[in-house]
């Protein structure tokens, strides 16, 4: 693996200049305040037998994320402006007609990366990882499970790589990129220059940037988390001010729609967008199931045997 | 030492919606029913409240089974090494109080008469040489006449929403024409359809085919239920497949049966309990169950008369491969070889995509059953003898709850610029939003294409491939999401002597147990019956003039990364002798007749409509048979 070359020095200031002087345009944006009501995560508690054969699980992820919304817990400043860059290239805007970069999709990145490496869905991290291979099946290797190289897509997410790895290395690859092409680190091209860059990487033209990270594939995944901060609800960090439902016509979160609503186009434009947050309390009028109360464990119900 | 409880009469594995059903009818005629349930209790109030949150519900899976745990594995062939399922594609099963029951769509179908006897059916119409040698297919060991009072009963406990079709026999417009008779109508009026619905039914009328409404297990209506509760109509939120409901409108077990099976003082649930083995005693009869308490790790016996293998297809046939013992050596049910045979899915894909412009459908509101269908494809309601492929798919467009965050990844790509990626339409997943991939095409699939070099560090598949980015990304979102329609198939997948579950041999859950392993692939009886629905939608497109639309004629190889469909079936099949299936058709096991097994794992195959209301009413069926019958001979044979 290449190392990434040396940056010059002054890099680090500069380009948190870059992101402050970004931040000055979402002075006016909303900002998520901390939701109304408390959800919980599917529950994860760690063993308190330490004969458990379980293994200890993670610490809960706090919900809402409890991040200050306008700070990196993950990204260096360069690194923070390099994506802020690219998902700016990928879902582009102005202050006018916004995009990644007014929607914070940045932020959003960061905070998804700063609980369990990264993984914010259920992920099974257990060896062997899979190898591809072209023409003849290599030998056994411990820890190693051979697939032809045109069938492994159809495997879905094998990757040994952590969420996080994944943007170290893809960031460090993409400054690479440019200095190789265009003399200088990503942040720091024309938008025309970086606009080449991210074709390369989407055509599948800008090979591996490390042995379990191709270009395409970071590319892939700049793309899927851009539409993630764009469009998931601003408590997550992203889709500041709702510009993502503003430029679909999506409504967002609403409480109902009567059919007459539904079956007449445009309901999306007649609404005001609302987050997860605006939606009021809700009072079903009958408090179902209240009467109902289940022991929280079967330990609970030791007494009764 | 595991601590050791009272035996009970009943110990069902999970609280869904089988197990909620056996519970309440076996509990209301005084016999003790204990479920261990591994996730938790959750109720409509409070915890679906406030539960708008797409990217907790459908981006991370916050009400699916956790699979950082215990997952299973999957290979095309057994020529191919198999992987786990590292993170969520095809299927989403679910985990807590009421299963999936609680994040379904709550499509609701019975099965058409001739699905019974799928085998015989078309042999006796078709002739043998219809049904290749490695086709495994059966006839079931129910009919539709037996199953029929049950379907009824189900209907009309839960008040299930739905235009009839076909009245005692006689034909009612306006209904589906296929369907085979009921007793009785619906309880509840159909819902109202989507804009695009109403415009595939015009098309539809106008080609000469016969659409109906989505029969659902949502109600369209305020309704007393059979645990004496009125639950709400229908508020048409836009959040449904994958959320539980915040006014219990979307019938699931939590909504129904559970406080109906609680409110017999004899059903207990236990949450967070793990049950790893059923328990087989010296005479080949199960004894129980072994859990364990996952909060302390305290490892406990259930002993029980009977044990209800209730839980999802997969879980319930990985239970009885674990379950291995000196009489069992290759686990419950499996004396025979038996268990893992006959594993299938449902075909669901969207061939057609349709753009409307300067259209806006609201296609963000309503839910998965605001949409119309034609029958006129499915089964053997039409001529195969001059076609080749047996079996057909359910045709639809019109379904609500459409999320950018499952959409615009994989909105077909319009622009003409040098930054619109390729945008080759692979497979699609189903119309509407109700599926991961909810724009349906747009999606590229496939191998990679010269030059392209592919790792097994490829992430891209999981982060969905399509490739349109920039200006004419933003444009394209801007222009045609909510002008965007899919028409979508649901269909038969046939059973093959190469598809089957068994356990893996590399790969474990986080007690060390192996995982389940699935070989499954389509195969030509798949991209045949595909092909030919792709030309029915294209043509359904055409008729409704969109200003663009694509086809994707040819069906691609079986993927696991993308969200297609959770009616995962087989693998512990039902039938009339202990050499061609796992149990009876009250789901008793042959070689253990003390073990009851319930759910789509049943299934000989499935047949092109979704599952849940049979293995309700076989569910039904099987609670009267044990409660009757089986404990007044208990470990003898129902018949």
């Amino acid at each position: 693996m290449k190392t990434p070359p040396e940056q010059p020095p002054g890099m680090e200031r500069r380009s948190f200049l870059k992101v402050a002087g970004s931040l000055a345009l979402l002075v006016t944006a909303c900002r998520p305040n901390p939701a109304r009501s408390a959800q919980q995560l599917p529950n994860r508690v760690a063993p308190e037998n330490p004969n458990s054969p379980l293994p200890a699980r993670d610490t809960p992820t706090p919900f809402p994320p409890d991040q200050p919304p306008d700070t990196f817990q993950v990204f260096t400043p360069h690194e923070a402006a390099t994506v802020e860059a690219a998902t700016a290239r990928i879902l582009p805007g102005d202050p006018s007609d916004p995009g990644a970069r007014e929607a914070g999709v940045v932020y959003y990145i960061d905070h998804m990366l700063s609980y369990h490496e990264g993984f914010n869905e259920p992920t099974y991290r257990k060896p062997p990882f899979a190898q591809t291979y072209q023409g003849t099946r290599p030998a056994d290797r411990p820890r190693v499970v051979w697939v032809p190289a045109d069938q492994i897509y159809r495997y879905g997410y094998q990757n040994i790589l952590t969420p996080r790895e994944v943007y170290r290395i893809g960031l460090a690859g993409l400054d690479r990129l440019a200095n190789a092409r265009f003399g200088k680190d990503f942040v720091d091209l024309a938008g025309g220059q970086q606009d080449t860059l991210i074709g390369l990487m989407a055509d599948g033209q800008a090979g591996n940037f490390d042995r379990n990270l191709t270009a395409q594939s970071f590319f892939h995944n700049l793309r899927r988390h851009t539409a993630e901060g764009m469009f998931s609800d601003p408590i997550y960090g992203g889709n500041r001010n709702l510009v993502g439902y503003k430029l679909v016509g999506h409504p967002g979160a609403q409480r109902a729609y009567t059919p007459a609503q539904f079956q007449t186009e445009g309901e999306g434009l007649r609404r005001k967008p609302q987050s997860f947050e605006d939606l009021h309390t809700f009072n079903p009028g009958q408090r179902a199931n209240d009467e109902v109360v289940l022991p929280v464990t079967g330990e609970d119900m030791q007494h009764k045997h | 030492m595991p601590k050791v409880h009272k035996k009970v009469d009943v110990v069902t594995i999970g609280a869904g919606w089988t197990s909620s059903v056996i519970g309440w009818k076996l509990g209301a005629a005084g016999h003790s029913v204990v479920a261990l349930e591994i996730g938790e209790a959750r109720w409509a109030n409070p915890d679906f409240m406030h539960n708008h949150d797409p990217l907790r519900h459908e981006i991370r899976k916050a009400l699916m089974y956790d699979i950082s745990q215990e997952t299973w594995t999957w290979r095309p062939n057994a020529g191919l090494p198999s992987l786990p399922i590292r993170q969520y594609g095809s299927f989403h099963p679910g985990r807590g109080l009421g299963g999936a029951s609680v994040h379904w769509t709550a499509q609701f179908w019975r099965f058409l008469p001739a699905d019974f006897q799928h085998r015989s059916h078309n042999i006796a119409r078709y002739g043998q040489n219809k049904i290749p040698a490695d086709m495994t297919v059966q006839d079931w060991p129910v009919t539709y006449d037996e199953l029929e009072p049950y379907y009824d009963r189900v209907e009309y406990d839960i008040g299930a929403s739905g235009a009839a079709g076909n009245l005692a026999g006689q034909i009612v417009p306006g209904g589906n024409p296929f369907e085979a008779p009921r007793s009785r109508p619906y309880p509840l009026p159909p819902h109202p359809m989507m804009i695009h619905a109403q415009m595939f039914a015009d098309a539809c009328n106008g080609l000469g085919y016969h659409p109906f409404p989505q029969p659902a297990g949502i109600l369209s209506q305020a309704y007393r239920d059979v645990s004496g509760r009125v639950r709400s109509g229908c508020i048409y939120c836009g959040y449904c497949t994958r959320y539980g409901c915040e006014v219990d409108a979307k019938t699931s077990a939590v909504s129904t049966h559970i406080p109906a099976a609680l409110q017999t003082g004899n059903y207990e649930v236990r949450t967070y309990c793990k049950v790893r083995r059923i328990n087989v005693g010296p005479d080949g009869m199960a004894t129980g169950v072994t859990y364990v308490d996952l909060l302390t790790g305290q490892e406990h016996e259930q002993p029980a008369e009977v044990v209800l293998v209730s839980s999802y297809t997969l879980s319930n046939v990985r239970l009885l491969l674990l379950s291995q013992s000196a009489k069992h050596p290759r686990g419950v049910g499996n004396d025979r070889n038996m268990v893992g045979k006959n594993y299938t899915y449902q075909l669901s894909k969207t061939p057609t995509t349709l753009v409307f412009e300067g259209h806006r459908f609201n296609e963000f509101a309503g839910n998965g059953v605001v949409q119309s269908l034609i029958y006129d494809f499915n089964a053997d309601n039409f001529d195969h003898s001059n076609v080749d492929f047996i079996g057909g798919a359910s045709i639809y467009t019109g379904s609500g709850q459409r999320d950018p965050l499952t959409s615009v990844t994989t909105l077909p790509p319009q622009g003409t610029g040098r930054r619109s990626g390729s945008g080759a339409a692979g497979s699609g997943s189903q119309a509407g939003a109700g599926t991961q991939q909810g724009g349906g095409a747009g999606q590229e699939s496939g191998p990679p294409k010269d030059g392209q070099i592919a790792t097994a560090g490829d992430v891209g598949s999981v982060a969905g491939r399509g490739t349109e980015w920039g200006r004419d990304w933003k444009e394209n979102l801007r222009r045609n999401w909510d002008s965007t329609v899919g028409i979508g198939v649901q269909g038969e997948i046939q059973a093959y002597r190469q598809n089957f579950l068994d356990l893996d041999p590399t790969y474990k859950d986080s007690f060390g147990d192996p995982l389940l392993r699935l070989t499954f692939d389509f195969y030509d009886n798949e991209r045949n019956m595909y092909r030919f629905l792709a030309q029915k939608c294209d043509q359904i497109g055409r008729a409704m003039n969109p200003t663009r639309m694509k086809t994707t004629p040819e069906l691609d190889p079986y993927n696991i990364y993308q969200y297609q469909s959770t009616h995962c079936t087989g693998g512990a099949i039902m039938g009339r002798d202990p050499g061609s299936s796992v149990t009876n058709k009250y789901g008793q096991v042959w070689d253990t007749p003390n073990v009851f097994v319930t759910g789509a794992a049943l299934y000989p195959q499935n047949p092109g409509a979704n599952p849940t209301e049979t293995l309700l009413a076989l569910a039904y069926m099987a609670a009267d048979a044990i409660r009757d019958r089986y404990f007044r001979n208990p470990g003898e044979l129902l018949v």
